[in-house]
């Protein structure tokens, strides 16, 4: 503003609060400077023509404000209550039910999601059934003397080639006199150097303790698991004196469910210790499946050369040595299935241990670890649903103000819009 | 208080600060009802939406009188922001509808064949009130209709109240400026 400007200004300013004490003055009907009297007249006619509500209509609002705005107008009264109502709540009244909805909500779903993943169980194991592998396996699941000394009968005799999924003989072809054909290897048994696939024998040992009064139920629940995975309890024992309990537990778990189990076995009790292991068996099977294709070739040309023995003696000689090339075979086949075995399935052991001392007691420490777990079970909702409450309550004041801007907005361009004279 | 002025009974016990709040709103309603109604219809130039916009901003201070923060400002003055936006909102709504049908009678029934000076000079003035932006209406409303002060406008709108007196002095100006044009 030029100097000029800002004097007059300065000059008109004092003249206008002169002016607006008159205009109050004369409203107030007190006597006013007569210089401005035609100023006064001015106010005393805009004055004059202030609207002045009818009877009706003052005599139905002071009843109406008397019964403190309620209304008989039915559902257009309740909306206009509501949204009334909801006009005058302050957005922190909002918070608290909309954080006490997320916090139910959240505990709901993982009641629902624990719940169901409980049923649900764990996913399907791979290994093979267990009566299919019984009915493979001769005995026992790391092998015995009777899988060792299995010896070989005419009717295995008369197999040319193996069954691939179990190393058993499979039905004979015309091998007596053909030109011998390498059996069609199993695909497992395709290690060919800088080909072989990996086989690792796994053990795992587990230590559990349990109160009490839940160490029965624990020790039920290991053979749930192992149940579960398609495993094998090899052997079970549980003792009990005035001081402890325990029970101790040798399961065959199939390799592939073998971090499953584990995970649902340390979650039968408190997890005293544990410890896992495996055992590269590669090189052994290799070996041992190499030499029941030596044996097996062996066996196959014994019996050539027994169906051309030329002399009684030749024969004795020659069963002689089909004999103990058929014993060799057994005993590599036996081989085979124990290293196969002990791929396929886990050693794990468990124990279960729990103090009798605290039978049916509940004392101090007991309380303060029950205290202990409640408070951060209660720490971990609260700290949920704070995180699923602020981003709500952001949005919501988000909305707000963007409601409160838009509304305000929208009232002051009300008074720009109504006017004739605006282009 | 005159007994008439008591608030209504409703039979139930409340404490007594409910009963300071009800005396209180009671209060400001009587205080201030002709006052707020005069504003609303010198704003809106309708009568009959005056009326529901009237009752409506009474409703919704009664709805909202626990929000009044006095270090905001006077009862008054809230109640008659409250006012304020319940009629900016009937504005909002309405369609660009024919403005007030009718002046109040005393101003607008002036018979051109009148032609003493007071009836031409108040001829005069409605016409020029007539021709007034919403917004300097408003200041009128305010100051002459609801006799509001200049501190309480300027809580009304929102602004300083050295900025509200400017304004009401601008429009003032302007209605003079056209009385003493025809005068």
């Amino acid at each position: 503003m030029r100097p000029r400007d800002e004097q007059q200004v300065a000059e008109v300013e004092p003249q206008v609060e002169r002016e607006l004490a008159a205009v109050d003055q004369a409203l107030a009907g007190r006597p006013v400077d007569p210089e401005l009297e035609s100023l006064v007249e001015l106010a005393r006619e805009l004055r004059a023509k202030r609207p002045e509500p009818r009877e009706e209509f003052a005599a139905e609002l002071d009843a109406r404000c008397g019964e403190r705005f309620s209304s008989s107008d039915g559902g257009r009264a309740s909306a206009a209550r509501l949204r009334a109502w909801l006009g005058g709540l302050r957005p922190a009244q909002l918070l608290a039910p909309a954080g006490a909805l997320a916090t139910l909500t959240i505990v709901v779903s993982v009641a629902v999601v624990q719940t169901g993943g409980e049923r649900s169980g764990t996913p399907e194991p791979e290994a093979p059934t267990i009566a299919a592998q019984e009915a493979q396996e001769p005995a026992g699941v790391n092998g015995d003397a009777a899988d060792v000394a299995a010896p070989m009968t005419e009717d295995d005799e008369s197999a040319a080639t193996e069954d691939p999924a179990s190393g058993r003989a499979t039905s004979p072809g015309d091998s007596a006199t053909a030109l011998p054909v390498p059996p069609p290897l199993p695909p497992r048994d395709r290690l060919a150097p800088g080909q072989e696939q990996r086989r690792v024998e796994r053990h795992a040992s587990l230590e559990l303790s349990a109160d009490s009064d839940e160490f029965v139920d624990v020790a039920d629940r290991v053979v749930e698991v192992s149940d579960r995975y398609r495993g094998i309890v090899v052997s079970s024992q549980q003792t009990a004196t005035d001081e402890q309990s325990r029970a101790t537990f040798e399961l065959a778990i199939p390799s592939a469910s073998l971090p499953a189990a584990l995970a649902d076995l340390s979650e039968l009790a408190n997890v005293e210790s544990r410890s896992e292991g495996s055992l590269d068996i590669t090189g052994p099977t290799v070996s041992a499946r190499e030499q029941r294709d030596d044996a097996q070739a062996e066996v196959r040309s014994l019996r050539r050369q027994l169906a051309d023995a030329d002399s009684p003696a030749q024969t004795r000689r020659i069963r002689d040595r089909l004999d103990a090339a058929r014993e060799e075979l057994a005993r590599a086949r036996a081989q085979v299935r124990r290293l196969d075995r002990r791929a396929r399935f886990a050693n794990v052991f468990v124990t279960v241990t729990a103090d009798a001392s605290g039978d049916g007691e509940w004392g101090i420490s007991e309380a303060l670890d029950d205290a202990r777990a409640l408070l951060s079970t209660a720490a971990g909702v609260v700290l949920i649903a704070g995180a699923a409450t602020l981003p709500i309550a952001i949005l919501i004041a988000a909305l707000w103000l963007i409601r409160r801007t838009t509304v305000r907005r929208g009232r002051e361009q009300a008074l720009g819009r109504d006017d004739p004279a605006q282009p | 208080m005159p007994a008439e002025e008591r608030p209504r009974s409703t039979g139930r016990r409340t404490s007594g600060r409910a009963d300071e709040a009800a005396i209180a709103f009671d209060s400001l309603y009587r205080s201030s009802r002709d006052d707020v109604y005069a504003y609303v219809a010198g704003l809106l130039r309708d009568r009959s939406a005056a009326e529901e916009v009237t009752a409506a901003a009474f409703e919704r201070a009664f709805r909202r009188r626990r929000r009044f923060d006095p270090r905001r400002g006077s009862p008054r003055a809230w109640l008659f922001g409250v006012a304020r936006n319940a009629a900016l909102d009937e504005l909002r709504r309405r369609s660009r509808q024919a403005e007030l049908v009718r002046e109040p009678a005393d101003a607008a029934a002036v018979e051109p064949s009148d032609e003493t000076e007071a009836s031409l000079r108040r001829a005069t003035l409605a016409t020029a009130l007539q021709g007034l932006l919403p917004r300097e209406r408003e200041l009128i409303a305010l100051k002459f209709f609801a006799g509001l002060s200049n501190t309480e406008i300027a809580a009304v709108i929102g602004v300083s109240e050295s900025n509200a007196g400017t304004r009401l002095h601008r429009v003032i100006a302007k209605l003079r400026e056209a009385c003493d044009e025809t005068a």
